[in-house]
């Protein structure tokens, strides 16, 4: 069943038409700066708004290793997380001693400084401009040039980052985050240092979201400072959301919505029946963020678990509603003896 | 540019420190309406930056477009931001009330990220150039410095929204409600008081000021364009600056950024200085997040 997944996925690319292979390279890239978030807020519940700073240290390390001192994408990918863990672990400083709205607040003005130095630094960065040149990656003299080959690198990055991931959280470090999350105090009390585990974490979310960044910078070949904005930071959040906070697929999933949600809107701008104003707002980018903003707001309230959580949690409901199996939920309730 | 920034003397100084002042009236307004915010419901506006942003963009409408009296406009900002308040506690805050301070903070943020693109389509992405306050169009000169009229509007509105806003919260009974609710919610329950009421109210103040703050500066910055999240940073480094707690001090916080800022750009560096300000934002809240003022954090 696998080897048949697996076939088709290899398949897959040559099958469809670039457009596609398009697509699902941006999930890949998204998935990996989400899952990054993800570790964030579903192991230990800080909220980091400065995500997108990280992602842009990762895409500017990277491309700035490769163009400036010509240095392997191979080395240089790794180099960027490194860079980006690095910065990670400076703003981690603050959130162990800073909670919910200050660190949401301080990580924000992260974003900021970082934006301001890499509009200023115009000689280093390229400025508001922007770096060019960024080259596609060899593979033992092999470049990836096509988009099916890209899309190959993306998922098995994503595929590393996410096992990885999975076996650090049933690690005996594993044990000891969620015993963080769980209660603080009682952690502290079993000897578990919370705040060194707490950076751990943060830098270890920043590296996540800086191979991400340098995957995206040598994918699009072209990096400014618009792509690091601080809407990028909420939209990763709303993916995050999206897909569930500690599910470990969330943030694949929140990826995939988030980016097929636009490709599906502008599909319908194209319906010649909607009129033409409907058609219009459809394509519009301001338009896409109030619909973000109003879908994050209703999940954030209404389905806390996440997306993915309430349909599945919705399903099973309305299948134990017609099939009569299994006396959990509302069912339950009716026999009381 | 060098040997001019040498020669600086007391008049440049003084000169820096009249804007200083100036744009810090705007920044006391922001925080004292997060400070009422916060005292009253515990919870820390990130929506704030987008009501300055729609109080500057409804002050140009109603100016521009509809050509309205100036202290019309005034009023109806006011006003409107007053009512837009209670509506934001009804539909935004009442749903959010009993979450995670961590869910509080998403939802603000997606309610920001709305507001701030309803205003990119409706009024354009571009910043647009608020016509003068009346009575501005010549600078006033004293001595060797010189005094824009529009400085002298931004710190006599300040004052008096700073003034009446005190008067409300110390002098009246709906203030005294506030302050009760601020200090116990569950004594000032049970002595009567509808907390609903008074988070409306606290709601309706702050957003007033935040509205009046938008229309304030407008003039002398641009109104609209995608400025929610700076303002809303610089307005929780002044009352982070000043501490959260006391109201006289989210005012003082304000001030004294304003200054900080104008001296930092006009000593060190204009294209760094949001960067110098964050990170002094981010200086305070590792080494003194109570404030400068506050004796002790709650």
């Amino acid at each position: 069943m696998s080897i048949f997944g697996v076939g088709v996925f290899i398949l897959f690319p040559h099958l469809t038409s670039e457009y596609f292979v398009s697509i699902l390279t941006l999930i890949g890239i998204y998935s990996i700066a989400a899952t990054g978030l993800n570790v964030l807020l579903g192991n230990t519940g800080q909220i980091s708004l400065g995500q997108a700073a990280f992602y842009g240290i990762g895409a500017y390390s990277s491309a700035l290793l490769t163009t400036k001192l010509s240095l392997n994408f191979w080395l240089a990918m790794p180099f960027a997380g490194i860079i980006a863990a690095v910065f990670g672990y400076i703003v981690g400083l603050t959130s162990v001693r800073l909670r919910h709205a200050y660190l949401a607040m301080a990580t924000l003005a992260f974003n900021e400084i970082f934006l301001v130095i890499v509009e200023q630094w115009g000689e280093f960065t390229g400025g508001v401009g922007g770096l060019v040149g960024i080259k596609r990656p060899n593979l033992w003299g092999y470049p990836l040039h096509s988009g099916a080959s890209y899309l190959y690198l993306v998922w098995f990055v994503l595929f590393l980052i996410f096992f990885f991931n999975k076996n650090l959280l049933r690690s005996r470090i594993g044990s000891a985050i969620s015993s963080v999350r769980q209660d603080e105090v009682a952690a502290a009390a079993l000897g578990i240092k919370v705040s060194r585990y707490k950076l751990k974490i943060f830098t270890l979310s920043a590296f996540y979201t800086g191979v991400a960044g340098s995957l995206f910078a040598h994918y699009s070949r072209f990096i400014g400072p618009g792509s690091f904005h601080i809407h990028f930071s909420i939209v990763l959040l709303i993916m995050v959301e999206i897909g569930g906070v500690r599910n470990p697929f969330g943030g694949i999933v929140g990826a995939a919505i988030i980016v097929l949600l636009p490709e599906l809107l502008s599909f319908c701008s194209k319906l010649s029946f909607l009129p033409h104003g409907i058609r219009l707002i459809l394509n519009e980018y301001s338009y896409h963020l109030i619909i973000y903003g109003i879908l994050l707001f209703v999940i954030a309230v209404f389905a806390p678990g996440g997306f993915v959580k309430w349909i599945s949690n919705w399903i099973g409901w309305s299948s134990r509603l017609f099939m009569g199996k299994g006396n959990q939920g509302w069912t339950s309730l009716g026999r009381r003896d | 540019m060098l040997e001019y920034k040498l020669k600086m003397d007391l008049i440049d100084i003084l000169q820096l420190l009249i804007s200083g002042v100036t744009v810090g009236g705007i920044y006391a307004l922001v925080a004292l309406g997060f400070h009422i915010i916060y005292i009253s419901t515990r919870i820390l506006n990130f929506a704030h930056g987008v009501i300055v942003l729609w109080g500057g963009l409804l002050g140009y409408t109603l100016m521009v477009h509809l050509k309205l009296n100036f202290f019309l406009v005034l009023v109806l900002v006011l006003l409107i931001g007053w009512l837009f308040g209670i509506l934001f506690n009804r539909i935004v805050i009442e749903p959010i009330k009993y979450v995670s301070p961590g869910i509080q903070i998403i939802c603000l943020l997606a309610v920001s990220t709305v507001f701030e693109n309803i205003a990119a389509v409706i009024w354009g992405k571009e910043p647009l150039s608020f016509p003068p306050f009346p009575w501005s169009k010549n600078p006033i000169p004293i001595g060797k410095l010189v005094l824009l009229p529009q400085s002298l509007w931004v710190i006599g509105l300040t004052l008096v929204g700073l003034t009446i806003t005190q008067w409300v919260l110390k002098g009246t009974m709906i203030g005294k409600a506030i302050r009760a609710t601020a200090n116990n919610i569950t004594a000032a329950r049970l002595m009567g008081i509808d907390t609903r009421k008074t988070y409306s109210m606290a709601f309706g103040i702050a957003l007033a000021l935040g509205a009046m703050a938008g229309m304030v500066i407008s003039p002398l910055t641009f109104a609209g364009g995608y400025l929610a999240i700076p303002i809303l940073i610089k307005g929780f480094t002044a009352s982070i600056l000043g501490g959260m707690a006391a109201p006289m001090s989210s005012i003082l916080g304000g001030f004294l950024l304003g200054i900080m800022e104008s001296l930092a750009a006009g000593l060190i560096s204009t294209a760094y200085l949001d960067a110098i300000i964050m990170s002094l934002l981010l200086l305070i809240l590792l080494l003194r997040p109570q404030g400068l003022f506050a004796s002790k954090m709650e």
